[in-house]
């Protein structure tokens, strides 16, 4: 079975996405100058394996900082995310907030708003 | 809240901002205590240190924070080609006139534009710090050479009480 593991570096997070365990983790800070490509990577893995993936997915965002940048890419990977919902999968989306941060908080309801998806805040 | 500044000329990349921002976070934690705004207000240094890692010609800059009563200011300055610094000044110049809804209708098209600048900027970052309150943006440009500009950026947000 196929899966997408990028390590975390001081400035990209962790992805961590397995399919045969229903794990779908981007975890870490975000600042990188390519946030574009870095994002766009993980929609393009997803595209070439979604097969594969579990009727009941849960993505997991678990991000203290990112950039800007980052959080127009997440957008495009949330949309894709969304591209499954609407087509019948069960799929949800957790996002970490740690001790009522504003800022992690924001960022999600942010998401919530444009997109119009659910994203049940994990704290 | 005590008050303390940070000075900084040098060569600056993505690992770096990560540093700062440690830095940053540890010393509003000790100065104010575990609260819900830090990461925000370090949000300000991370816009300020991408503008400057993407848009400085020699990858250098000059970067400050002040805290002094109940506000932080950061500064960033660095060398910018000409098309950047004018850019960002006019974008400065465009959202200082944003009431509340227009910031944030303002932030829903950029983040629903699928274009990304030419060097990978999203275009948010001076919208970005307006929204989560910055109470001054102000970017100055001055000619240094033929095509390239000394860009200064100055941003100033309150510290809450809580």
């Amino acid at each position: 079975m196929s899966q997408l593991v990028i390590a975390p570096t001081k400035s990209t997070p962790e992805i961590f996405f397995h399919p045969a365990e229903n794990i779908f983790m981007v975890k870490g800070i975000s600042t990188p100058i390519n946030a574009f490509e870095f994002y766009q990577n993980i929609v393009a893995w997803m595209n070439d394996h979604e097969s594969a993936f579990p009727q009941n997915a849960t993505f997991v965002f678990n991000l203290p900082y990112f950039n800007s940048a980052t959080m127009k890419a997440i957008l495009i990977l949330l949309e894709r995310i969304k591209t499954g919902i609407d087509q019948g999968k069960d799929w949800t989306i957790e996002w970490f907030v740690e001790d009522d941060d504003e800022f992690m908080l924001e960022a999600a309801e942010s998401f919530q708003g444009i997109l119009g998806i659910n994203i049940k805040i994990i704290s | 809240m005590k008050e303390n500044a940070l000075n900084y000329f040098g060569k600056i990349d993505e690992h770096c901002i990560v540093e700062f921002v440690d830095l940053l976070n540890g010393i509003l934690t000790r100065n104010l205590g575990a609260r819900k705004d830090l990461r925000k207000i370090c949000s300000f240094a991370i816009e300020l240190l991408d503008n400057g890692m993407r848009y400085s010609v020699d990858d250098n800059i000059s970067f400050s924070w002040i805290i002094q009563n109940d506000h932080i200011t950061f500064e960033l300055q660095n060398l910018a080609q000409k098309d950047d610094a004018v850019r960002l000044r006019e974008q400065a110049d465009l959202i200082r006139t944003f009431s509340e809804e227009e910031s944030d209708n303002e932030f829903r098209k950029v983040m629903l534009e699928p274009q990304f600048g030419k060097k990978g900027g999203a275009g948010l970052g001076l919208l970005q710090m307006l929204r989560k309150g910055a109470v001054r943006i102000d970017v100055d440009v001055n000619k240094s050479t033929e095509g390239e500009y000394v860009c200064v950026c100055k941003i100033v947000t309150p510290i809450k009480r809580y």
